[in-house]
């Protein structure tokens, strides 16, 4: 029961909005109609935790790393809930050879290659500055390093994906909300955009 | 010509290719290592076709020997014609993948010389993604018509995913758009092999819609059979769409509400269990009507309204607006004993009212008459 009542709410409590006595009337109530969503509250709590959940799984793709030769892959980016840790464990296990920086709203995140989190009241710049005064160099980084070709890269290989007759705005504008892209995204500049309004 | 150039030419002769998923639940382990895999897809960015972009999904070169009608990478069509060095698609690929651009390499390529010869530079580029530059995240490999056994063999041992395309539901629509191809040889023959090598994500197919004038339960019984013979993961479908400088540039484009429909009933083959003759039953000359089929499928299956109280699990699934987890939390709630009788707690449990209202009873009596609708 446990288990399946983490699986529908374990994550609403990052939640912005999240608030105890939601989840406390929750927990209180018949479990067979709470486990099947039968209840508002219940509804409004499931709801919360797929926002987190929801959070994490886009940033986790639309997230776009800076590399330092150092070993480290950072970025600047909003986030609207508390998923910083989720998403810094997310990186550690998919680059477990690199430090990970994450800066959101004027504080950075560090997930070191050990899998320890710290918190710093730093930009993403300076920290990384700073850290690479003490760290070696990373060969893996240094070969992949293009340069400013790099970012071109992605560009063209993004533009060469688009299908004209298949033009559907208001699908990509579904799947990619707004909220989601951080700055810079590659759709904001993208060449066949007529109206930038068609984007929000 | 430069890199740069060869990522956009190769990436855009590669995007026909609809299949995007990158789920995978091969177990990752050890930190000497770049990459991982995820059991839910992730998606990187979508096109302004509403498509995602998640593989960095190219050709290794598009120089191809086959015919086909519809491709830009065929014999007849010599322009432009490159091939990515090996090490060159590696690091393009790895500096993509750090960066968090994409999820995995999606690799195909048109025939150079013969299937082998191709096959061989692909598996050269992925070995150097998969131990020089230790990526352990998701690949998927695509099998050429007419490659060996021995290469499929090898490939299977780097891959994720594997898929060769059908394009046509059988041989003789084959034979409409490709003189060259031999649909049992080239292209079943390497399905079976990849069957019984098993690879962890298992092999999907794709079929193109339209261009060979095949109707919709021609595709599907392929599909069907696929599904039970050949362990078919997923089935995806391409609706036909005129390349200029190919041989078929004439042709009308297909309507994507086809593609849609037959996704539409592909899912419900593979998730409800739901026959391919029951569709059958609303075709007309072989083809689903307009709409959504799912709700054509609902018309002709129920006599009246349901009591969700009492329905089956087989019933509710055939009701628009219900799925697959809001079936299960209404079968769990029926055999705790607990009755349905508002709208509003429908609509906690996540059913689609709108669409749902017509076919349902709730607390005794339904909304809206079946065919009002
Ligand atoms: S085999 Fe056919 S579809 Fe594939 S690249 Fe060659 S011509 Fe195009």
């Amino acid at each position: 029961m446990n288990c399946e009542m983490n699986e529908l709410f374990g994550f609403a409590h990052l939640h912005k909005n999240f608030k105890p006595e939601l989840a406390r009337l929750v927990y209180k109530q018949d479990p067979d109609i709470v486990k099947n969503i039968a209840t508002s509250e219940a509804r409004k709590l499931h709801g919360m935790h797929r926002c987190v959940m929801r959070e994490v799984h886009l940033k986790s793709g639309f997230i776009r790393f800076e590399s330092s030769d150092h070993g480290m892959l950072y970025a600047k980016i909003n986030l609207e809930h508390k998923t910083e840790d989720m998403l810094l464990q997310h990186f550690h296990n998919r680059f477990p050879l690199f430090h990970i920086v994450l800066e959101v709203k004027g504080v950075s995140w560090l997930i070191n290659k050990s899998g320890v989190i710290s918190k710093y009241n730093l930009s993403v710049l300076d920290l990384v500055k700073q850290l690479e005064i003490r760290l070696p160099k990373n060969e893996l980084l240094c070969e992949l390093d293009l340069g400013e070709s790099g970012d071109d890269l992605w560009n063209k290989y993004y533009n060469s994906q688009y299908i004209g007759e298949r033009r559907n705005l208001k699908l990509m504008k579904k799947m990619m909300p707004l909220k989601y892209r951080e700055d810079g995204f590659e759709t904001f500049n993208s060449r066949r955009c007529c109206k930038l309004s068609e984007f929000f | 010509m430069n890199i740069l150039e060869k990522v956009k030419v190769l990436g855009d002769a590669g995007k026909w290719d609809t299949c995007a998923s990158t789920a995978s639940n091969r177990k990752v382990t050890g930190t000497d290592r770049v990459g991982n895999v995820a059991a839910g897809g992730i998606c990187h960015s979508f096109t302004e076709d509403g498509r995602c972009v998640s593989l960095f999904k190219t050709l290794m070169t598009n120089q191809c020997k086959y015919d086909c009608k519809y491709c830009q990478n065929a014999s007849d069509c010599a322009k432009n014609k490159v091939m990515y060095k090996p090490e060159e698609l590696a690091k393009v690929f790895m500096h993509l993948y750090t960066k968090n651009y994409v999820e995995g390499l999606f690799l195909s390529s048109g025939v150079c010389k013969d299937a082998d010869f191709t096959t061989e530079k692909m598996l050269e580029a992925v070995s150097i993604i998969r131990t020089k530059y230790k990526f352990n995240g998701y690949i998927h490999f695509k099998v050429l018509p007419g490659a060996s056994r021995d290469s499929v063999k090898e490939a299977s041992k780097i891959a994720d995913r594997m898929s060769i395309n059908l394009e046509a539901p059988n041989s003789s629509r084959l034979s409409q758009i490709s003189a060259v191809k031999d649909y049992k040889i080239d292209i079943l023959r390497r399905q079976a092999w990849i069957k019984h090598i098993a690879v962890s994500s298992g092999q999907t197919t794709q079929l193109v819609v339209g261009g060979s004038g095949e109707t919709d339960l021609e595709i599907l019984k392929m599909v069907d059979w696929e599904y039970e013979n050949m362990k078919l993961r997923r089935a995806y479908y391409s609706a036909f769409v005129p390349v200029q400088g190919t041989e078929l540039e004439w042709k009308d484009k297909t309507p994507f509400q086809r593609e849609n429909r037959l996704y539409g009933v592909d899912f419900m083959m593979r998730q409800y269990e739901i026959k391919l003759n029951e569709f059958r039953e609303v075709m007309v000359d072989g083809n689903l009507p307009n709409g959504d089929p799912k709700m054509h499928l609902a018309r002709n299956y129920f006599d009246g309204p349901i009591d969700l109280n009492v329905a089956s699990r087989d019933e509710l699934l055939r009701v628009p607006g219900i799925g697959p987890t809001c079936t299960q939390r209404i079968v769990n709630l029926q055999n705790n004993g607990k009755k349905i009788s508002k709208r509003s707690e429908l609509k906690s449990i996540g059913v689609v009212l709108k669409r749902a209202e017509p076919f349902i009873k709730i607390g005794g009596w339904n909304q809206k008459t079946l065919f009002g609708f």
